[in-house]
C-alpha cells in the first residue's frame, strides 16, 4: 500500500465517519451539525470563526482548487 | 413534539419542563427568554418561535425562501462560469463572504445553553474536525516535501471533479446555501 493510498484511505474514512455523524444526528442519537454551529455561534469570536471557515472552503475549492 | 425547521424541515423532539421558564430538548436546552412583540401581537419566547427564529407568517417564508433560492441558483450559475484561479472566481467569492460576514457579526447572539448531549456531540464534531484538519495538513506538508502524487490534499484530489461545469454549479450553491444558513441562525 502506497502512501497515496494511505493519504486517499484516510479523507475517506474521515468522510465515513461524518456520514455516519450525520445520519446518527438524524436518527436523534446525537444534535444536529447545525445545533453545534449555533452553539459555537453563541459568542462573537466563535460567529467569526465559522464564517471564516466558511469563506475559506469557497476560496480554498471554488477559487484556488489546488 | 414537532419543530418547524425554517420550513425545511419538521424536527422532532422530546420536550419537558427545564425550570427557570425553560424547555429542555433531548441535547440543548432552549432558553424561555422574551423576544420582540410586533404590532400584531407575534412574539413571546423563543421556545414560542420556530427552530430557525422565525416568525410563523407562511407567506412571507415561503416568499423568501422562494426569492433566495433563485437568487442562490442564479449567482451559483454565473459564478460557476468563471474559471480557478481567476479574478472573477474570487470576486465572486468576496461578495457573498462580506454580505454573510457582515450580517452574521452585526446579528445579535441567540441564547442557547448547553446540555450535555450537546457538549457530547461538539465535543465529537470537534474531535473530527480536528482530524480532518490534521490529515489535510499533514497531507499538504507532504505534497511540499515529498510530492503532490504521493501525498494529495483533498482539493488536489477534488480539483478534476470541480472542473466539471455540472459539479461546479452544486458547489458554489452548496457552499451559498450554507452561507443563507449561517445568516439565518
Amino acid at each position: 500500500m502506497s502512501s497515496r493510498d494511505v493519504t486517499i484511505g484516510g479523507f475517506l474514512v474521515l468522510g465515513v465517519v461524518m456520514a455516519a455523524l450525520v445520519a446518527a444526528s438524524w436518527a436523534g442519537r446525537l444534535p444536529r451539525f447545525g445545533e453545534v454551529v449555533d452553539l459555537l455561534a453563541t459568542r462573537r469570536a466563535g460567529r467569526v470563526l465559522v464564517v471564516l471557515i466558511w469563506w475559506w472552503l469557497g476560496w480554498h475549492f471554488l477559487v484556488r482548487t489546488s | 413534539m414537532l419543530l418547524d425547521d425554517g420550513g425545511h424541515q419538521a424536527v422532532g423532539v422530546a420536550l419537558e419542563p427545564g425550570g427557570q421558564g425553560g424547555i429542555k430538548t433531548g441535547h440543548g436546552h432552549i432558553l424561555a427568554e422574551p423576544v420582540r412583540r410586533d404590532d400584531h401581537g407575534v412574539g413571546g419566547t423563543l421556545a414560542d418561535m420556530t427552530a430557525g427564529d422565525q416568525p410563523r407568517d407562511g407567506t412571507t417564508h415561503r416568499a423568501v425562501v422562494l426569492v433566495a433560492a433563485a437568487t442562490t441558483a442564479v449567482y451559483a450559475a454565473l459564478a460557476s462560469t468563471t474559471g480557478v484561479n481567476t479574478v472573477g472566481a474570487a470576486v465572486a467569492v468576496a461578495i457573498p463572504g462580506m454580505a454573510v460576514a457582515v450580517v452574521a457579526l452585526l446579528r445579535p447572539s441567540r441564547a442557547v445553553a448547553a446540555g450535555p448531549g450537546l457538549r457530547r456531540g461538539a465535543a465529537i464534531w470537534a474531535v473530527v474536525a480536528l482530524t480532518a484538519l490534521l490529515w489535510e495538513a499533514g497531507a499538504y506538508f507532504g505534497e511540499l516535501t515529498v510530492g503532490q502524487h504521493e501525498h494529495p490534499t483533498l482539493s488536489v484530489l477534488l480539483a478534476p471533479l470541480l472542473n466539471d461545469q455540472v459539479i461546479r454549479f452544486a458547489a458554489w450553491s452548496l457552499w451559498l446555501y450554507a452561507g443563507w444558513r449561517l445568516i439565518r441562525r
